[in-house]
């Protein structure tokens, strides 16, 4: 028996397969789904195999492949079971999930009882292994920079943004854990085939602190944080054979300091490096600028005065203004007792601007949480494009894609993501899908005209956006706002829903967003736009409609709304 | 689970044995699980490291009785408040720097196994990576026959002190200041913040109170099965968690029902059915809640908003 790693063959082969089995359960955490299933996982996919090679054919491969599809569909049918759950009650479940696992392979006879598998045959070589895990390592880092592995990112750290942009939660989570089930059989089918026997003791408790010790040191969102994460647990006690007997000890102590001190574990050193370098660089060259202006006293430049038109959100079906796009049927909601919604019924008309305008709790965010799918309505109906959208209803992934963007009410950009990343991910609906179009070609062009679109963004002077890579959490609060509506514009929506866009805005902002939504109604988006301010309402809007109490009270040209009566006493209180 | 009486198989007396001695084991998880879950109704946070702490009771008691000859009564006296202090060594360590992280469920949970995995560590470390047992002279076990029931003296203990346990909880919590605070601090930390309750120090006594139940509940069960290891916590946590779930978060009552009905059930299945399948049934009827009803039988759900 050759081998590449010499006398640590055994400890190297059996990292390099928790290693495997370790990105299962980074999938699942890069995407903030807190459960732990893997060693389950693993042990489906090591007696599977085991079973399989021993009674039915000696084929390794064969064998492999065959727990690893088993684990995967154990996988798919849990994550499906497990939908509804979400923190620590997920956690619990996968936890209870292992343990169960356990117990069962240590009571069926056809896996041996408590004393397992022995017979198993072995790999003739580590080769395999290495090969593999390389496999692995390369769909990792493809995915994280593929269009999957941002939804992923958007669904860890704000699963309504996920949602509302297209990102089928849903299927995401149930797909990731039939992936994080494959990964895991497979590493379980070849730790039988490393070591030639298996037994239920090895998948108990004592092994989910060993994956999550490797994929939390490492880091859950850097693609190589499960490799290098790995090669510190198993390594460490290798290279520095005194320790080995607090080899276990020191995994803990090494993985409460990860977690406390680095966050986003070893892998994402360098970028710690990188961004306090580059803050520091950005100093001086504040600094640096500061000291010129001072001298030349240069004028500064005027921003956002120019008006360009727009191109890029045009559609092309927009040219004739004023048809019905949308229709909303006598919507009804209510929250427990209380009546938020009350047979709402009007048109929304292509092309217009209309603004939503009532007093705080009318039930305006409700209605445009209706139309985006945020709430399911307890009665009514939308027509959107003359198709019934009954089942979108609820389902703001679908409403998305169907073409219905939103804004929020409290500014939900994507913290670990630059600028330009949270601009672009607005495009996902437009984003192409491999397993739908089967053609890179196509794949790779949607791809390039999304990052072209994403560019121009931010190369025109149209508003005061910042730097392209700039951190998003860092920016001023106007900014922010003008980011969320750009990456709602990258989907270019049909139907653009706005929830108070200029709340806490200096009135020179707030006239830029009114006249950023001016120019897109222009170039042919329908927008709705929920607004306190009844003055930029009329100077701005095409129709008002007017909510109290859950009631529609009026819908109609601002001036006529503005000198209604009925309007007034509601909503101005005279 | 627990020593069983020598009463024949069959017959109601051995049926009523065996769910005497599920009440029993069924009580003293509950001291462990309620002391848990008194964690995650305060914080939200899935302190894993409970299960060292529970360990670490039986073992500190184990070498105080090895090495200083004391008995096992004085040594557990003294491991009470050991294991209070460890708990709350625990929330500063991991529980506390983790508060204000976006992941917080996560890193928590990550922080708090590698306590765990480190203190199971040293544990066995002190043991010789052997499973111990208390010498047969530091205890003694005598059985008392109440009518043809066969009841041993940990088992009066273990339901004595659970009752008196419990009393005692129960009291503090409806009836006391500070009992108050806990209920409102794990109702909504935040209001109660903004009404002046000094949140902080409210967590530290709930992991105190969490801490020195582990250890109450760890020396008898460590009596009644008299094994000690590092490891000794896992197995109970993990059934800590069952009941915690089926009787829902949060909630002393329904996790001491859900835990002597896991007690009964497990006697019982161990009885009739299998000993191996008793815990199949616990974990299935574990899954099948949170599948079902994932917020547990007494529910009290929060929703995302937009």
């Amino acid at each position: 028996m050759s081998s590449l790693f010499g006398a640590y063959t055994f400890a190297a082969e059996n990292a390099v397969i928790w290693i495997i089995a370790s990105y299962g359960a980074y999938l699942l955490l890069r995407a903030g789904i807190f459960a732990v299933p893997q060693v389950g996982f693993m042990a489906i996919g090591a007696f599977a195999s085991g079973v399989w090679t021993t009674r039915i054919s000696h084929n390794i491969v064969v064998g492999a492949i065959f727990g690893a599809l088993f684990a995967a569909v154990v996988g798919i049918v849990l994550g499906f079971l497990l939908r509804r759950l979400a923190g620590i009650y997920l956690a619990i479940a996968t936890i209870a999930f292992v343990v169960v696992v356990q117990i069962l392979c240590t009571n069926f006879s056809i896996t041996g009882g408590a004393l397992g598998l022995i017979g198993i045959p072995l790999l003739p070589n580590g080769n395999s292994l290495l090969i593999t895990l390389g496999a692995v390592i390369v769909v990792m880092i493809a995915l994280s920079y593929s269009w999957a592995g941002r939804a992923m990112d958007v669904l860890r750290e704000q699963s309504v943004v996920a949602a509302h942009f297209g990102v089928n939660v849903g299927m995401y989570r149930v797909a990731l854990f039939g992936v994080s089930g494959l990964l895991g059989g497979l590493a379980g089918a070849l730790l039988g085939n490393m070591a030639g026997f298996i037994q239920p003791g090895q998948f108990g408790f004592s092994s989910i602190s060993q994956i999550v010790a490797v994929v939390v040191i490492g880091g859950t969102f850097r693609a190589l944080g499960p490799l290098i994460g790995g090669v510190i647990v198993f390594g460490l006690p290798e290279v520095v054979t005194s320790l080995g007997a607090y080899a276990t000890m020191i995994d803990g102590v090494l993985l409460l300091v990860v977690v406390v001190a680095v966050p986003g574990g070893v892998a994402s050193l360098p970028d710690l490096v990188v961004s306090a370098a580059r803050r520091w660089r950005e100093r001086r060259s504040v600094d640096i600028a500061m000291l010129s202006q001072a001298s030349s006293n240069a004028p500064s430049t005027a921003v956002g005065s120019t008006m360009t038109p727009v191109d890029e959100t045009a559609s092309p079906s927009a040219s004739c203004v004023g048809d019905i796009l949308m229709t909303l049927q006598s919507i009804s909601h209510s929250y427990g007792g209380v009546t938020a919604l009350d047979d709402v019924s009007f048109d929304i008309r292509r092309g217009e601007v209309l603004g939503l305008i009532g007093p705080n709790g009318s039930g305006k965010t409700t209605l445009l949480n209706v139309i985006s799918g945020a709430i399911r309505p307890k009665s009514g109906s939308i027509v959107f494009e003359s198709t019934d959208m009954a089942r979108m209803l609820g389902r703001p992934d679908r409403i998305a894609r169907a073409g219905v963007v939103r804004t929020f009410q409290n500014i939900r950009l994507v913290p670990s993501m630059s600028a330009r990343e949270n601009v672009a991910f607005g495009a996902y609906r437009r984003a192409p899908r491999l397993l739908v179009s089967f053609s890179w070609a196509k794949a790779h062009r949607a791809s390039s005209e999304i990052r072209l679109q994403t560019s121009t963004v931010f190369a025109s002077d149209r508003w005061d956006l910042p730097s392209p890579n700039a951190r998003v959490s860092r920016l001023p609060y106007g900014t922010q706002r003008q980011l969320e509506i750009e990456r709602a514009l990258a989907a270019r929506p049909k139907l653009f829903l706005l929830d108070e866009p200029a709340a806490g805005m200096t009135p020179t902002e707030r006239a830029h967003v009114f006249g950023r939504l001016r120019e897109l109604a222009h170039a042919g988006v329908t927008i709705v736009v929920i607004e306190h301010d009844l003055e930029s309402l009329r100077m701005h809007c095409d129709r008002i409609a007017v909510l109290n109490f859950g009631h529609l009270l009026t819908i109609g040209e601002p001036d006529q709304v503005a000198t209604s009566p009925e309007v007034a006493e509601a909503y101005l209180g005279v | 689970m627990i020593r069983r009486g020598h009463i024949e198989r069959g017959g109601a007396m051995y049926f009523l044995q065996q769910t005497v001695n599920g009440i029993a084991f069924g009580l003293v998880l509950a001291l462990f699980a309620v002391g848990f879950s008194l964690v995650l109704a305060n914080l939200g946070v899935f302190n894993i490291a409970h299960a060292a702490v529970f360990a670490a009771g039986p073992l500190i008691a184990y070498l105080l009785v090895i090495h200083l000859g004391v008995s096992v009564w004085l040594g557990w006296l003294i491991v009470i408040p050991l294991a209070a202090a460890l708990n709350v060594f625990i929330y500063f360590v991991a529980v506390k720097p983790l508060r204000a992280r976006p992941d917080r469920e996560l890193s928590t949970f990550a922080a708090c196994l590698g306590v765990l995995t480190a203190l199971q560590a040293l544990g066995d470390k002190l043991l010789n990576q052997q499973v111990v047992r208390f010498p047969p002279a530091a205890f003694s076990v005598t059985s008392l026959h109440i009518g043809s029931l066969l009841v041993s003296n940990i088992q009066i203990l273990m339901i004595v002190l659970s009752l008196v346990s419990f009393a005692g909880l129960a009291y503090v919590i409806n009836r006391t200041f500070i009992g108050r605070q806990i209920r409102a601090v794990a109702f909504d930390r935040h209001a109660s913040e903004f009404l002046g309750v000094n949140s902080e120090l409210v967590t530290v006594v709930v992991f105190l109170v969490s801490g020195a139940m582990a250890a109450l509940a760890a020396i008898p069960i460590s009596l009644a099965y008299n094994d000690i290891s590092g490891e000794l916590g896992n197995e109970y946590i993990v059934l800590a968690m069952a009941v915690m779930v089926i009787g829902g978060f949060g909630s002393v009552y329904g996790t001491l029902a859900a835990s002597v009905a896991l007690g009964v059930v497990n006697s019982l299945s161990a009885a009739y059915i299998s000993s191996s399948y008793s815990e199949v049934i616990v974990f299935g009827a574990l899954l099948l809640t949170l599948v079902v009803r994932p917020t547990g039988l007494s529910a009290n759900r929060q929703v995302d908003r937009v």
